[in-house]
């Protein structure tokens, strides 16, 4: 089953993406924090040899008979000789200033130190001959003849090693931080393949399938998937249904067709056979009727199927007003009988449903009414809306024994001792368009003693789609064909 | 002198010579037989017959250099170069010295260009600092005695028994001992700290050497032809690369290798940061420290190669096996600086003078 959309993209490479993208962002200000931390970190390694070195000149800063006087130890430049061997400059000055050896141009702490309240030492970067370096200054306390205060000490150092070191400490960080996206891109990369690989399995079943299978899918599949198997099962179920129900009109449709048809073929062989114009006209006559009654058969049919079918527009309606138009409509049929069809009820009553189905289903239940009841009966149709919408039809006719009301909504069901014609699809059209609007249909008896179908929409406001009946198991058993149609005893001027 | 035809001498120029200053400035170029040569302008402090077979063979390898070899002094060289990169005016491509601490401030102070290659990978640590400076001889600091006056000579093979000879062999060493003049000379500044760095036992030996009346001279050549002439009897801290020379002419001279301890001191090469021919003088500081130019270096130049895999007479090699004591090489790094500074050096000075006027 592979459906081609013009956008494809992958569920690895979208998560990748987005794994690594995350990734990259952690990443980056990990790798700007830790060069920082770094960079400090062996600032104050680094700095501690600067001042031990300025501490060994320091041990060894006096003041002689000619002043401040100075052996600047050889381990004190020395022990500043580095694997990257930066260079080293220092500077020392008396108390007053005045540089006393060194390199004189060393330059000062960027801001006034040397003063009281300055840390001492005190450390600072500084350009000094085209490079950067940093430098440590300390002051340390001289006296004698005369003299005493702080000589101030400096020895800078060009920043190499520091750099090298904190790039070395970044590289490294780069490094660890390329192995762990690459191991994670990975490991990613594994578990989505087989977190998938149900999926897979899934496919391959789906795939084995004939092309009639529609059975729901019972795979074990991840639960992230269950959302989405769910709802391909119930779209097989609706599958399944559709399928049934076209299933079951074929074979009702050529059940029930057969028998008209063989009926209107024996019809045409005697009016053939015939040489009297009158009996010609007469059997053309009846074959009219079996033809009307036929159509009316296949009309039928078609109708339930599409009350099986699932309901098209969906809009808001006025119950009232189709069943006064369904009444109007059917009042010439019921004047052929001579039976008082009335409407009686709300002026309106708004509901949320199919015009065509509701229009279809209030059809058939007149017809229905008028069809067992005998002549000069009264059928009634009410509509009562309060918090539900009831529509009742009120007949005086035989009634349905209570144990037999059930049965009646099965497909071409009819009591064996009526003796009209019809082949039992009424109130199954009835009831298939009911459900489908959520509405209840009930019998009982009426008050007048004859049948009363009630159908009571159990919202006055149906929201939501409509609710697909499951369809019943067919029983073809049960329908009677319309009777053979006999010569002598058909009733004649009587439609449907 | 036949130093090969194709070179010549130019001009041998003294701006002054007077004989109060030692001072050289002398230039010698070896024209290249190519038609438009590049030229490599070197100031160096070593003489130009110990390098003119290092110079020839160079430019055997790189006929289109023609080479300007200035002989200046150790301090002309620190001063020139500085002063001249500071003007912006031309200067040596490659300075070559034997004042190892005045090369050190030169590349301590931004004076030096770096340059490196397989060959000076191959250098000891203390040999190479930053890429600029490089060591390309291994020279030892020795006695030499004559042997045919004073046998007993051999005997005396650390500073304090010298120090001792000098004390209680009463008289015959006096006005007979000559040793560098720190004042005066670098390299005699350079080794006598170094002495001093090592142990105190140097101060003893100065003391001694000024109640002998010590005779302070600038030179290994004149130490030497004092001691070949009989005028002195020991030269104290002589570069064991002139001894070398003078002692397979002369059978009287011996050289004592101090088992103390005996320090090494090495050319240092490096190139000017301004330099105009970088390529050049990059390439001379490689022949130098190839197999082919340290086996000059060991043989014809007689300098004491520094490499480990060189066959020949004066080789770091054969100095270790002829050695007693430890081979103490000054370091190239800061420490060097320390001895330039001027109140170290005069407190130096000082005491050394206090040293020399006893009596």
């Amino acid at each position: 089953m592979t459906i081609r959309t013009p956008h494809t993209w992958s569920i690895r490479r979208r998560v990748l993406g987005w794994l690594f993208a995350g990734m990259a962002l952690v990443f980056a200000a990990n790798l700007i924090t830790s060069y920082y931390g770094n960079r400090e970190a062996v600032d104050s390694a680094y700095d501690r040899v600067l001042l031990a070195s300025a501490s060994a000149i320091a041990e060894r800063t006096a003041v002689r008979e000619e002043g401040v006087w100075v052996d600047i130890p050889y381990a004190a430049l020395q022990m500043l000789a580095s694997t990257a061997q930066d260079r080293v400059f220092y500077s020392v000055s008396a108390p007053d200033g005045q540089a006393i050896t060194g390199y004189e141009d060393l330059p000062l702490p960027p801001e006034s130190t040397g003063r009281r309240g300055a840390p001492n030492p005190y450390f600072y970067d500084a350009v000094y001959r085209g490079a950067q370096v940093r430098v440590v200054s300390l002051r340390t306390f001289v006296i004698g003849n005369n003299l005493s205060g702080f000589a101030t000490i400096r020895v800078a150092q060009t920043r190499g090693e520091r750099e090298a070191l904190a790039l070395s400490l970044l590289n490294q960080s780069v490094i660890w931080t390329l192995v762990i996206a690459v191991s994670g891109g990975f490991a990613a990369w594994l578990g989505i393949s087989l977190g998938l690989r149900p999926l897979d399995h899934l496919r391959e079943a789906l795939g084995r399938r004939s092309p009639d299978d529609v059975r729901p899918v019972l795979h074990d599949v991840p639960k992230e998937f269950k959302p989405l198997v769910g709802a391909v099962n119930s779209m097989l179920m609706r599958i399944d249904n559709g399928l049934n129900a076209m299933r079951r009109f074929i074979s009702d449709a050529s059940h029930q067709l057969k028998t008209p048809l063989a009926g209107l073929q024996v019809q045409t062989e005697i009016a053939l056979r015939e040489k009297d114009p009158n009996t010609i006209l007469d059997s053309l006559d009846k074959i009219n009727t079996s033809v009307r009654r036929t159509s009316r058969l296949a009309k039928q049919l078609l109708s339930h199927a599409r009350a099986v079918e699932s309901p098209g527009g969906l809009g808001n309606v006025d119950l009232s007003r189709i069943t006064r138009e369904a009444v109007s409509a059917m009042t010439p049929q019921a004047l052929a009988r001579d039976i008082d069809l009335g409407f009686e009820g709300a002026d309106s009553a708004p509901l949320r449903g199919d015009a065509t189905l509701l229009g279809e289903m209030i059809m058939n239940l007149i017809d229905n009414a008028l069809r067992y009841t005998p002549t000069g009966a009264v059928v009634t149709l009410r509509i009562d809306q309060n918090e539900a919408t009831i529509i009742t039809v009120d007949d005086d006719g035989p009634g349905i024994p209570a144990d037999k009301r059930e049965l009646v909504f099965e497909r071409f069901v009819r009591l064996q001792e009526s003796e009209t014609e019809g082949c039992g699809l009424g109130l199954a059209i009835v009831q298939e368009i009911a459900a489908s609007h959520g509405a209840r249909v009930t019998l009982e008896e009426a008050p007048t003693g004859g049948l009363r179908v009630r159908i009571e929409f159990l919202s006055s406001q149906i929201s939501g789609p409509l609710i697909m009946p499951s369809p019943q198991p067919s029983a073809l058993a049960s329908c009677t064909a319309p009777p053979p149609p006999s010569l002598e005893s058909s009733p004649r001027g009587r439609g449907s | 002198m036949h130093w090969g035809n194709k070179m010549r001498w130019l001009i041998a120029l003294a701006a002054t010579v007077s004989f109060l200053s030692p001072a050289l400035a002398e230039l010698v170029a070896f024209e290249s037989e190519v038609a438009d040569p590049q030229t490599l302008v070197i100031y160096s402090s070593t003489d130009t017959e110990r390098m003119v077979h290092l110079l020839n063979a160079f430019q055997r390898l790189h006929p289109n250099v023609r080479i300007e070899y200035h002989l200046l002094d150790t301090l002309d060289i620190y001063r020139r170069a500085s002063s001249e990169m500071d003007d912006g005016k031309p200067t040596g491509d490659l300075l070559l010295s034997s004042a190892m601490d005045l090369q050190i401030k030169l590349v301590n102070d931004g004076y030096a260009a770096n340059h490196s290659s397989v060959e000076t990978d191959t250098l000891p640590d203390w040999a190479n600092w930053r890429n600029q400076a490089f060591g390309f001889t291994y020279e030892p600091a020795v006695m030499v005695y004559n042997k045919a006056l004073v046998p007993q000579l051999a005997e005396v093979t650390t500073r304090f028994d010298l120090a001792q000879s000098l004390t209680f062999d009463v008289g015959y060493l006096r006005n007979r001992i000559v040793t560098y003049d720190p004042e005066r000379s670098g390299l005699g500044y350079l080794f006598g700290t170094h002495d001093a760095i090592q142990s105190e036992d140097f101060w003893y030996l100065a003391r001694s050497l000024g109640d002998m009346r010590v005779g302070l001279e600038t030179s290994s050549a004149t130490m030497i032809d004092k001691v070949s002439s009989g005028e002195a009897l020991i030269a104290y801290n002589v570069l064991g690369s002139y001894a070398r020379a003078r002692v397979r002419e002369n059978p009287d001279l011996a050289i004592t290798i101090p088992s103390d301890y005996c320090l090494v001191m090495s050319r240092i090469a490096l190139i000017s940061r301004t330099a105009r021919n970088p390529e050049a003088a990059g390439l001379f500081i490689d022949f130098l420290l190839s197999r082919e130019g340290q086996k000059l270096i060991a043989n014809a130049a007689s300098l004491y190669s520094l490499r480990d895999d060189i066959q020949g007479e004066a080789t770091a090699a054969n100095l270790r096996q002829a050695a007693q004591g430890p081979l103490i090489p000054i370091r190239l790094g800061p420490g060097l600086l320390v001895y330039l500074d001027k109140m170290k050096r005069r407190e130096f000075l000082a005491r050394w003078r206090r040293a020399m006027a006893r009596e």
